[in-house]
């Protein structure tokens, strides 16, 4: 994955316009809970697919439920795993103690991802939510990826992944959406997504009754395609009207060092 | 209207697999269609397979329910009222609500209606004719009248349900199982039901002056719980006596006073969110007289739950044993009468009757054990008596037979014991005294 890569700054030709583009979104994540990617063309569904898993793998580090970053997780645990087989003896229990619970993390995590795939190979999903700690009805936390204004299209006519995630994280950066510098507890995180009632999917179990959570702060990170720039229309609203809520049937935990 | 020619009610409950995503019209009319071909029922009855491709593969099972007793004639659903009540379970365990950010304290625990681990509880419970079904009439008339903005200084009416009586009764359970039965019952009219069971133990603060504080705190996160009116909220307070006691207790100079702060600012806060329509309040006491007078006149709706009674211990004792034969542990399976078709039959011997006519002797036996004990005692007979794989039904019989002897020699033994254990103390407390 290559979404956190994309923090370092990237060099801007008109570094005045920069400037004041950076404090609109800044004032928009501070006073709405918004931050607007517009992506200049199309994208692919696979695309939209690694903008969420790249966006919660984010969110879990930045929201300190993850010590490092996905990534460097998953590195660090192999090479631990290496050396737990060489001597595994010389281990405390405490050791194997936080590596079971980083490996369980990982596999819950790795799962959701998985079935995320799978889901967006089978239905359209115009909204993610991410909900952490309390309950599904109250969480402590609440995370929406709109995607609703997405156009969708081909590989060969949309643009890179990579160059969406550079400016996708950018502009989340800029906007300091997920910082904050008090501690935050450990919470279990729960994945919903909204996607076609006929689309037949398995592992995410369908909550026909659910409704977004409307008395706790929704933070929405809302990506869209300019529509000067696609020639393939825009979804309308009544597109969606077949679409219902599905919940991952786990959550992810969490672990700190 | 004259009562003669009113249509009966018929109530359908139609249980939703969680996986299906078809859209409740749709089961309704697949489900009234169903109604249509077989509309002759005789009494409580629930359909688990289906003569239909959507209902096979989008419901769990159709069942008509809360007929009052056993009806002599079959029911033609053709000339009744049917109202039809779609549900899904919530699969998700409790969630807890806890009220330091930074601390592990968890004062509630907190359930999505209908939730999965509430299911069949009501219908494994079982009272005198009639407890169940008029508790459950009499909150919905409370919550008829709350929607509808009836004036409570007109019409007196609180949503406050306090069920007492003995332990091991199924106070709790039956708390639950109503929460249940109404959040589906009401499901059109809330979209969802909430369930808070507060831990009254957790509210009293090991920090002195505390505890007003954490009581308000809770209650804060009820209030936002109760602010979305699209839901039902169901507030438990368990053997709310441990609360009151204490006020008691302190008015007797025994308690700080601390004590007695968090009970006046939980009658308090119940005050406050109990003026919002949609919330019930249901508490629970092993013993009456000793609830706070305040507490028991803001109760409404009071309810003795007492020890099952002979019927009720033989209907306990047949689903244990119907559940037994179909696991097979008990094997092959027989034939056993409810209490209504014995009575119907005159409780004539023979040979079809004999295994029924044992059981009801049992159940006469067991007369005095609270339901929690009736419902493990099928358990006992088999690790006491039984020993083996599988068991006729005439073994099991003696087996569970055996079982009640102890089980009423251990009780009288437990009674001796606490007897003791009195005496005892009240010796120490003696000695003490003279010593001073």
């Amino acid at each position: 994955g290559g979404g956190i890569k994309a923090i370092l700054p990237i060099p801007s030709t008109n570094p005045a316009r920069k400037i004041c583009e950076s404090d609109e979104v800044i004032r928009r994540a501070q006073e709405e809970g918004c931050v607007n990617v517009v992506f200049p063309g199309t994208v692919t569904q696979e695309g939209c697919c690694r903008f969420v898993s790249e966006i919660l793998k984010c969110i879990l580090y930045q929201r300190q439920q993850l010590p490092m970053t996905y990534d460097q997780l998953v590195y660090s645990q192999k090479k631990q795993q290496a050396s737990l087989q060489v001597n595994r003896k010389h281990y405390h229990c405490s050791v194997d103690m936080d590596w079971r619970k980083c490996q369980q993390t990982l596999q819950e995590l790795e799962e959701v991802l998985q079935q995320l795939e799978v889901l967006f190979s089978l239905s359209r999903v115009p909204r993610v939510l991410l909900l952490m700690g309390g309950s599904i009805v109250l969480p402590k936390e609440l995370y929406e990826i709109n995607m609703e204004a997405l156009v969708l299209a081909g590989g060969d006519q949309s643009l890179r992944v990579s160059s969406c995630l550079r400016q996708l994280f950018r502009t989340l950066f800029v906007a300091d959406l997920l910082s904050d510098t008090r501690p935050v507890r450990l919470m279990p995180t729960t994945v919903l997504v909204l996607a076609h009632r006929d689309c037949g999917v398995g592992w995410f179990r369908p909550k026909l009754q659910f409704k977004v959570p409307t008395r706790v702060k929704n933070q929405i990170i809302a990506l869209s395609s300019d529509p000067s720039a696609c020639k393939e229309p825009r979804a309308d609203r009544s597109d969606w009207q077949d679409y219902v809520w599905f919940q991952a049937p786990m959550t992810i935990k969490g672990f700190s060092n | 209207m004259e009562m003669g020619n009113q249509k009966q009610n018929i109530i359908v409950e139609v249980h939703v697999k969680s996986h299906s995503t078809a859209k409740l019209s749709e089961v309704k009319m697949h489900v009234l269609a169903l109604l249509n071909r077989h509309s002759m029922v005789f009494g409580n009855y629930r359909w688990t397979e289906f003569d239909e491709d959507f209902l096979r593969k989008h419901v769990e099972s159709v069942a008509i329910v809360d007929l009052e007793e056993m009806i002599t004639q079959p029911l033609d659903l053709k000339s009744c009222s049917v109202s039809v009540h779609i549900f899904t379970l919530n699969e998700d365990g409790p969630s807890t609500l806890s009220l330091e950010d930074d601390e592990e304290l968890s004062a509630a625990n907190h359930w999505l209606l209908p939730a999965a681990e509430f299911h069949g509880i009501w219908e494994s419970l079982v009272y005198e004719s009639g407890v169940k079904t008029q508790l459950l009439d009499y909150v919905t008339t409370t919550i008829y009248f709350s929607d509808k903005n009836v004036d409570s200084n007109l019409i007196s009416w609180n949503r406050v349900v306090l069920l007492h009586g003995p332990p091991g009764t199924g106070k709790t359970s039956l708390c639950k199982a109503l929460a249940q039965k109404l959040s589906i019952r009401l499901s059109s009219r809330y979209s969802y039901g909430q369930f808070v069971e507060i831990n009254s133990h957790s509210l009293f603060s090991k920090w002195f002056s505390e505890s007003g504080k954490l009581v308000t705190k809770m209650f804060q996160k009820i209030q936002q719980l109760i602010d979305d009116k699209d839901a039902l909220v169901f507030v438990l307070i368990d053997e709310v006596e441990s609360l009151t006691a204490a006020r008691n207790a302190c008015q007797a100079g025994t308690e700080p006073s601390d004590a007695i702060r968090v009970v006046n600012s939980v009658l308090t806060q119940l005050d406050q969110i109990k003026r919002h329509s949609n919330v019930v309040i249901l508490t629970t006491s092993n013993v009456t007289e000793k609830i706070d007078l305040a507490f028991v006149d803001r109760a409404d709706i009071k309810q003795y739950i007492g020890p099952p009674s002979e019927k009720g211990i033989y209907n306990i004792y047949l689903s244990c044993l119907e559940e037994l034969m179909k696991c097979q542990l008990i094997y092959p399976r027989q034939q056993l009468f409810t209490m209504f078709e014995l009575e119907t039959m005159g409780f004539a011997k023979s040979e079809v009757s004999e295994h029924s006519l044992n059981l009801r002797n049992i159940a006469l036996k067991s007369k005095g054990l609270s339901g929690r004990a009736l419902r493990k005692l099928p358990f006992l007979a088999h690790a006491l008596f039984v020993k083996s794989p599988t068991v006729t039904l005439e073994r099991f019989l003696e087996a569970m037979d055996r079982a009640v002897d102890k089980q009423r020699e251990e009780k009288v033994n437990l009674v001796n014991v606490f007897d003791i254990v009195m005496y005892h103390t009240a010796l120490t407390c003696q000695l003490f005294w003279s010593s001073c």
